[in-house]
């Protein structure tokens, strides 16, 4: 009895050294364990936002664009802003960072996009011969002026040199930054690169 | 008193049910009803509330690991889905991307203009699949294109983009858009 009853006198008191630091390291082993996987997963959910997000915004910013295109009568690019818009010219590189579309015959209402150097970001308005009209932001994300954002092409791919009421539109974004999750893209980033290269043509024809 | 106490809530009773009678005598304890004693259920208390035995400790650490196991396949499988939604859809507007390209070649065949059969469209195109990369992440394509008329009376073909990718090496995929198409009016 002596001994079964000193034994439960000396656990109730306490632990010895070595039982101390072998729980203790344990238990530091255990809570690292625990921050590594949540920041691991951490970091996995954020790719996965980037993913999703990046795809998302894309879609929106890209639909609009298709719509528009699709149902013009008359597209002709060039460079412009909400001062004004001026062509590219009848003989000259079919290119610029402005698309000025007509969806009739009626050249009192019409849809501008123009890129805005100052937020970096694409803009939509329109006019509709009336009042004024909506004013939207396509893209979000702010974009680089590295490359002409509209080009007019032909059926092959060639950009054209002369201007056609029917052109295929090509439409090059190049993105610096993520709307959400908020990613600057440069090197050493999660993302160092992202851009939208897409081609839309009018369903009107000659 | 107090020593009693605490032996008695720890269930050192004596071998007919009573709680044992401890007094403090002199500095040391005293049993004062001498009988034979015994902590019930001692072999339990001892283990659940001193110590686990190896069999305990193995069956904890396979249940958190399961667990843990679990979790990362989650987040690993979420990611991966997640990343092949991307995938798809950057995919889904490769292809559209080729499709707009060839409906708007010319096709009028009553006037002879058949700039849609044209080879060049047909051709197979490497493209990437555009959407955020770091570098080693790029993922590549490569659209198949196939002009089809299916009826010359009314005259109507059928253009289909096949937009092949490769998903991490482990597996291919295709994205097909496909679209019927008249001539130019």
């Amino acid at each position: 009895m002596k001994p079964a009853l000193s034994k439960n006198i000396r656990m109730g008191r306490g632990f010895t050294l070595a039982e101390v630091m072998l729980s203790t390291t344990l238990l530091v082993l255990v809570f690292a364990a625990i921050v590594s996987v949540n920041l691991w997963g951490l970091s996995m959910n954020i790719r996965s936002e980037i993913w999703l997000d990046t795809s998302d915004d894309s879609r929106h910013s890209m639909w609009m664009l298709h719509e528009d295109v699709r149902t013009a009568e008359t597209i002709y690019v060039g460079t412009g802003s909400l001062a004004g818009f001026t062509n590219a010219g009848a003989t000259n590189v079919q290119a610029g960072n402005a698309l000025l579309i007509y969806a009739s015959t009626n050249t009192n209402s019409w849809v501008l996009y123009y890129y805005d150097p100052t937020t970096n970001t694409l803009f939509r308005t329109n006019w509709d011969g009336t009042s004024v009209g909506d004013f939207r932001t396509v893209s979000a994300n702010p974009i680089t002026n590295d490359n002409y954002i509209f080009t007019m092409e032909d059926y092959l791919g060639n950009i054209l040199s002369n201007a056609t009421p029917y052109p295929v539109v090509a439409v090059y974004l190049s993105f610096t930054k993520l709307q959400n999750p908020q990613i600057d893209i440069e090197p050493g980033s999660p993302v160092d690169f992202y851009q939208i290269n897409t081609k839309i043509a009018p369903r009107m024809r000659p | 008193m107090r020593t009693a106490w605490i032996l008695a809530a720890r269930g050192l009773r004596s071998c007919d049910g009573r709680v044992i009678a401890i007094t403090a005598k002199g500095g040391g304890c005293l049993i004062e009803s001498c009988m034979k004693f015994y902590a019930l259920d001692r072999k339990r208390k001892v283990a659940g509330a001193g110590a686990f035995t190896l069999a305990e400790v193995i069956m904890a650490g396979a249940i958190t690991a399961v667990l843990c196991a679990g979790i990362v396949d989650t987040y690993t499988l979420a990611s991966y889905k997640s990343q092949f939604a991307a995938c798809s859809l950057a995919a889904n507007m490769q292809a559209m991307k080729k499709i707009e390209q060839v409906i708007f070649a010319s096709w009028v065949p009553s006037y002879g203009i058949t700039n849609i059969f044209n080879p060049a469209l047909t051709n197979a195109d490497p493209e990437n699949l555009e959407m955020p990369v770091a570098i080693t992440n790029v993922v590549s394509c490569t659209n198949y294109t196939t002009i089809t008329q299916l009826s010359a009376n009314p005259p109507y073909l059928m253009i289909t983009v096949n937009c092949v990718w490769g998903f991490n090496g482990l597996a291919t995929y295709t994205n097909t858009v496909a679209v019927l198409r008249g001539p130019n009016l």
